[in-house]
């Protein structure tokens, strides 16, 4: 486990993401509200480029005390980044499937020292 | 590119390149040497609406033409195609439909032929059974004479135009008129010596549809007679009356895809046509696998007590559905044993086919074949492709393949 | 040549180096039946990491060939599990395979997906807004007849032909901004009315058109 340099911080906009490559990994590094998030590029679905497709909020169906439904609306802040090969949609925060949270994204630490932003791979 | 997400928040991703997209497919190819492996997709698509303006001029009749042509034209309202409702992008989720149109191609060749290069190279498919898209709802068509002029526009197209242009890497099962049996068989007719043409094809949706119908006799047998294959290549429909009730395109789809097949092969089995016509390959297209088995359980139940009601089957219907052939996408992979059990049923070793449904939102890459735990090395090598390279007679593309072809007993030469 | 620390180390790695990713397929799906389809297992990827490439030997060392026949007539005769197999275990480290340096591992930038663009301001983009600004104060004050229908109009049909050309190039945007200019849902159902009116379109042609391409 070394650290890995990814680039400035500075230079790294909010609502960014860099693909990179160490060896044989492939990790999406994202930057979402300020923090940096780094998970494995492969999607535990069939392999797919897990961390390039649409980011979008998670999608709910608040129930009213009597279990009717309020319908669909997207979550105020709950953020998935979706596998553009078939839709696995997987927790901002996490890298979990949200659909079921055991199927999990390898996570990688992400450290920042100063302006300069490291993987740990 | 920006895509829309929530709330109207851009989200900016890369513009569309198959072979960039399909990049963690190529690596699979390589880590499991399917170059050395002869695969089959036995279904495919493209977007034929794309290429109407080829397409439309080759219909026969002059006013159906000439009201297709015009619905296209500059402020034309007309529709020709029936339509379906549904969100197979998934909200531009699937990023592949909204970027579509993003994607580059040179104008040396039909830009199918090139995107299909793209995919089944990053695949590792040696061969593809291209299918229409849109089209597939031409069964809904209320006009049986529009229905016939669309999939004959379309027939010639494809055979004329789109597959020569693909170096022989695309073969096709026509769209047949099944509404009009006289038309079917006129392009049967027509079109059944062309080159990349493996068969016929019906597409699945349609309300009202009776396989056995006396009049598709002479259709099914002038297939047979030509030693093609037929298939019935599934869809939804979340217009009809069976999926009114469904309030997520999931539920209509899911249900949809199966729902058409069961009923089409039902009738099929218990009208014995299997009996009628053995030399016949018939295959069910798209409908998954977790269907069959509850067919062959349901069916043989009802059939060991109302046999007087098929007194042409000389066994029992899952035995019929057993000499039938199934294309695996999309696949239930859920519970490993169920699909086992499901492969035992079918007798995938020689029945199932390989298909990607590419680029559809839930296509299978060749891995989920390969990787399943419980599948011998012959049977791996017949379903992604041995056993389409006997039904179509599609040729291995090395010295390999065709070794590997040889080793399992599948080589018919080519 | 490295320290005899890390000669050892490598040393005690190397023999026993049973790869974690030679698990039998069928222990596979048992564990995770769910993601049985999935290639290139976090495993196999691990274990490729553990193997980083060998320094090339410098100029006076022996070839691999040599080292490997030297090594096998040695093991000839010792016994597993004695203490001259042990010593011998550590020569193979020292003296003829030096581990490299803690490898640094290349980072490589596939791809650099950017944040969606901040707004341009085009010299046209100010022109439309500044048009757009007067006639909302026209409106605020109540002003419904400053622009005159002939001018509506061709506003109307440019802004419409400019979305549309838009959207058929795939630049997919919404046409009023998130927080919502201040349109209510009946102005915009009395606009789409007229619109729709305009080129005799019935609203049931429009959903059709809207469902058109499937699949
Ligand atoms: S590979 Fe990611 S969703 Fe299928």
């Amino acid at each position: 486990m070394a650290e890995q340099f990814v680039g400035k911080a500075s230079e790294f906009k909010d609502g960014e993401r860099q693909i990179i490559r160490i060896g044989e990994d492939e990790i999406g590094v994202f930057r979402h509200a300020g923090a940096f998030y780094a998970y494995s590029n492969f999607c535990l679905h069939q392999g797919g480029p897990a961390c390039e497709g649409l980011t979008i909020a998670r999608v709910i169906e608040p129930l009213r005390e009597d279990k009717t439904s309020m319908g669909l609306h997207f979550h105020e802040s709950d953020m998935n980044f979706v596998c553009p090969w078939h839709g696995y949609e997987y927790d901002m925060k996490t890298g979990e499937h949200v659909a079921d949270r055991r199927i999990k994204l390898r996570k990688y630490d992400v450290v920042q020292k100063g302006d300069e932003v490291y993987v740990l791979a | 590119m920006d895509l829309i997400a929530d709330r109207g928040r851009r989200v900016t991703v890369e513009e569309l390149n198959t072979t960039k997209l399909l990049a963690h497919a190529a690596k699979q190819v390589k880590d499991r040497k399917f170059d050395d492996v002869l695969i089959v997709d036995t279904d495919a698509h493209h977007y034929e609406n794309e290429n109407f303006a080829e397409i439309l001029p080759y219909m026969e009749n002059e006013v159906l033409k000439q009201l297709a042509l015009s619905s296209r034209a500059k402020g034309g309202r007309g529709n020709v195609m029936p339509s379906g409702f549904g969100y197979q992008d998934m909200g531009g989720r699937v990023t592949r439909y909204p970027l579509r149109a993003s994607e580059k191609t040179d104008d040396k060749r039909q830009r199918d032929a090139q995107l299909g290069d793209r995919w089944m190279n990053a695949m590792g498919v040696d061969y593809s059974c291209l299918f229409p898209t849109g089209m597939l709802n031409v069964g809904l068509h209320p006009q049986k004479e529009m229905e016939f002029e669309l999939c004959w526009a379309y027939a010639r197209w494809v055979t004329e135009k789109a597959l020569p242009d693909t170096n022989g890497r695309m073969y096709t099962m026509l769209c047949l008129p099944f509404s009009d049996p006289e038309g079917s068989l006129r392009m049967v007719e027509t079109f059944g010596d062309r080159k990349g043409v493996g068969g016929f094809m019906i597409t699945s949706v349609r309300e009202k549809m009776s396989v056995s119908d006396n009049a598709y006799m002479k259709v099914y047998r002038a297939i047979e007679e030509r030693g093609l294959a037929i298939a019935f290549h599934s869809g939804p429909n979340w217009g009809s009356n069976t999926f009114q009730s469904c309030n997520r395109f999931l539920s209509a789809h899911a249900l949809g895809f199966s729902w058409f097949n069961i009923l089409h092969c039902t009738n099929w089995v218990v009208n014995g046509m299997g009996e009628r016509f053995p030399k016949l390959p018939v295959l069910w297209i798209e409908a998954g696998l977790a269907w069959i088995p509850f067919l062959m359980q349901r069916l043989d139940h009802e059939y060991m007590l109302r046999p007087s009601e098929c007194p042409v089957l000389k066994k029992k219907p899952s035995d019929y559905m057993r000499d039938m052939f199934y294309t695996s996408q999309p696949m239930e992979i859920q519970d490993m044993e169920a699909l086992e059990t499901t492969f035992r049923m079918i007798n995938a070793e020689t029945q199932l086919l390989y298909a990607s449904d590419y680029p559809h939102w839930d296509f299978d890459l060749p891995s989920t074949i390969w990787d399943l735990p419980f599948l011998t090395d012959k049977a791996r090598h017949n379903i992604l492709g041995g056993t389409a390279h006997k039904l179509f007679k599609l040729p291995p593309r090395n010295e390999a393949q065709k070794q590997n072809l040889v080793k399992y007993g599948n080589y018919v030469g080519g | 040549m490295s320290s005899p620390k890390g000669a050892k180390a490598a040393a005690s790695k190397s023999p026993v180096s049973k790869s974690p990713a030679s698990k039998s397929p069928a222990s596979k799906a048992k564990a995770a039946p769910r993601a049985a389809a999935k290639p290139a297992p976090a495993a196999k990827k691990a274990a490729a990491r553990k193997a980083p490439s060998r320094a090339k030997a410098g100029d006076g060392d022996p070839t691999p060939a040599q080292k490997a026949a030297f090594l096998k007539a040695l093991a000839g005769g010792v016994k597993p599990n004695s203490a001259a197999l042990r010593k011998l275990e550590e020569k193979k480290g020292g003296a003829f395979a030096p581990s490299p340096p803690a490898p640094q591992r290349k980072v490589e930038v596939l791809r650099r997906i950017p944040a969606p663009a901040p707004r341009l301001e085009t010299p046209e983009t100010k022109d439309a807004l500044r048009i757009a600004a007067l006639i909302e104060s026209g409106l605020a004050r109540g002003e419904l007849d400053k622009v005159q229908p002939h001018a509506q109009q061709a506003l109307a049909a440019a802004l419409c032909r400019l979305y549309a050309a838009n959207h058929e190039m795939g630049e997919r945007y919404p046409i009023l901004t998130a927080q919502g200019a201040p349109v209510t849902a009946t102005d915009v159902m009395v606009m789409c009315g007229a619109l729709l009116k305009a080129v005799d379109l019935q609203v049931f042609e429009l959903g059709m058109w809207q469902s058109w391409s499937s699949g």
